[in-house]
C-alpha cells in the first residue's frame, strides 16, 4: 500500500486514476462517502488533464501525520497552465463548454487544496483528504 | 557457409536438448500460448534450419504465427524472445568451432533470427493492438437500452462509465427511442454508473433538454446518498429536473403524468 503513479493520457485513463484513488482510499478505511468523493475528486481534476494539456501524471499516496491518516492526491501536467486561478476556481467559468464545476468542486470535495500553475509551462494540484 | 548448415543440422538435437534445459530453469510454466515449450523449441529449431536450408521464411513465418498464439492467450512474448536469444547463442557456439570462420558466417546465421525477433515485436503490437480494438467494440456494445414499460413511458438505465463515446450513443439511442415509443415521460436510472462527476452530470442535462425538445419529460432515478452529496459539493445544479428516489417512485409519477393510477387489488 505504497505510492502510485498513473499516466494520463486519454479518457480511459480517467477510469484508472480514480478507481486506484477509491482503492487506496478503501484500504486506508476512509467510508462510503468518502471514497465516492475522492474517487470525483480525482476524476474532476484528471479529466481536466486529458481536456486541456492532452497527457499528465497522477499519483496517490498514504499519509501519515501527527497520527491521522489520509490520502494525498496529485494531478500534475506540462500543459498551457491556468491562466486566471480566481476565474478558474470560480463557479460556473468553464472554458471547454462544461458546466465549470470540475475544479472548484473538486476543491471542495478534498480537505486540503493546492493549485501550482505556470502558464504556457503546466500545472500542479496537490490535494488531500484526512479520515475522521 | 554449407558447411555451417550441414554443422548446424547435425546438432539441431543436442542444440534443441539445451535450449530445453535453460528453458525449464528460466520458465516457471512449461506451456507457452497453449503449446508445450518443448514442442516450440523443436519446431523453433526445426523452421532455422529449414530457412537456413532453403532460405524460405520458415522461421520468420513461424515467429509470426507463435507471437500471435502467444498474446491471445494472454501470456508474455518475452519467453519467445527467449528462446529465440538462446538458439541464436547455442547455434554459434555448436557451429562456429573453427577459429577461422569469419563475422560473415556469424552475420549469415544471425540473420534470421534477428529478422524473426523484429518480426516479433511488429506481430505482439499489433496483435495487441487488434484486442484493443475488438474489446473497445465489445464495450459499445454492451448495450446503451432504451427499454418501453408503458404506453409512451421509457426507462433508460445507464450503466457503466458513461465515456464520450457511449455518451453520444446514448443521446442518440435515446432520442430515437422517444420518436419510436412516442414518449412523453423518460426515466433515467443512472443507479449503475459508478461515479457522477460533472461530465456525467454534463451528460444528464444535455440529454434532458435534448429529450424535452421532443416533447418528452424526464425523471432522473438512482440517485445514490454518496452521490447526491458529491453532486452538491460540485455546485452541479440539477434543478430543472425531477428527480424520485426510487424506479418505483420514479414509474408512480410518470404513470400520475400520464393520467394513470395504480391500484392494488387485496384478496377477499
Amino acid at each position: 500500500m505504497g505510492e502510485l503513479k498513473i499516466r494520463i493520457e486519454n479518457e480511459y485513463d480517467i477510469v484508472s486514476a480514480r478507481q486506484a484513488a477509491r482503492e487506496l482510499a478503501r484500504q486506508l478505511g476512509f467510508g462510503a462517502v468518502d471514497q465516492v468523493r475522492i474517487a470525483t475528486a480525482v476524476s474532476e481534476l484528471v479529466r481536466n488533464v486529458v481536456l486541456y494539456a492532452g497527457h499528465g501524471l497522477m499519483s496517490v499516496q498514504p499519509l501519515k501525520s501527527n497520527g491521522r491518516t489520509g490520502i494525498e492526491v496529485i494531478v500534475e501536467d506540462d500543459g498551457p497552465g491556468i491562466g486566471d486561478c480566481e476565474l478558474a476556481l470560480s463557479d460556473g467559468y468553464s472554458t471547454s463548454g462544461g458546466l465549470g464545476a470540475g475544479l472548484p468542486g473538486a476543491k471542495r470535495l478534498m480537505d486540503f487544496f493546492d493549485l501550482d500553475t505556470v502558464q504556457g509551462k503546466g500545472t500542479r494540484i496537490l490535494a488531500r483528504k484526512w479520515l475522521k | 557457409m554449407d558447411e555451417l548448415i550441414e554443422r548446424f543440422a547435425q546438432n539441431k538435437e543436442q542444440i534443441a536438448q539445451k535450449i530445453q534445459k535453460l528453458a525449464s530453469s528460466e520458465f516457471p510454466s512449461q506451456t507457452l500460448g497453449g503449446q508445450t515449450i518443448n514442442s516450440i523449441i523443436h519446431e523453433l529449431v526445426e523452421a532455422f534450419s529449414s530457412q537456413l536450408q532453403d532460405r524460405k521464411d520458415s522461421l520468420v513465418s513461424l515467429v509470426t504465427r507463435l507471437t500471435r498464439q502467444t498474446i491471445l492467450a494472454g501470456d508474455s512474448v518475452d519467453h519467445l524472445r527467449f528462446l529465440l536469444d538462446r538458439m541464436l547463442e547455442l547455434t554459434v557456439i555448436t557451429v562456429l568451432k573453427q577459429p577461422n570462420e569469419e563475422l560473415q558466417d556469424y552475420k549469415l546465421l544471425a540473420a534470421p533470427i534477428e529478422l524473426a525477433k523484429s518480426e516479433l515485436i511488429n506481430i505482439a503490437l499489433r496483435t495487441q493492438q487488434d484486442i484493443i480494438t475488438k474489446q473497445g467494440q465489445a464495450l459499445l456494445e454492451l448495450s446503451t437500452p432504451v427499454i418501453p414499460i408503458f404506453d409512451h413511458i421509457l426507462v433508460v438505465p445507464l450503466i457503466g462509465t458513461i465515456d464520450t463515446q457511449r455518451g453520444k450513443q446514448v443521446m442518440d439511442n435515446l432520442l430515437d427511442g422517444i420518436i419510436a415509443n412516442k414518449a412523453e415521460v423518460v426515466l433515467i436510472d443512472i443507479s449503475g454508473v459508478p461515479i457522477v462527476d460533472t461530465q456525467v452530470a454534463h451528460h444528464i442535462i444535455k440529454t434532458v433538454q435534448a429529450a424535452r425538445l421532443l416533447g418528452a419529460r424526464c425523471i432522473l432515478v438512482g440517485i445514490r446518498p454518496e452521490f447526491a452529496q458529491t453532486i452538491v459539493k460540485l455546485g452541479i445544479d440539477f434543478n430543472d429536473i425531477v428527480t424520485k428516489n426510487s424506479l418505483q417512485a420514479g414509474v408512480e409519477l410518470a404513470l400520475t403524468w400520464n393520467n394513470y393510477k395504480l391500484q392494488k387489488f387485496v384478496e377477499e
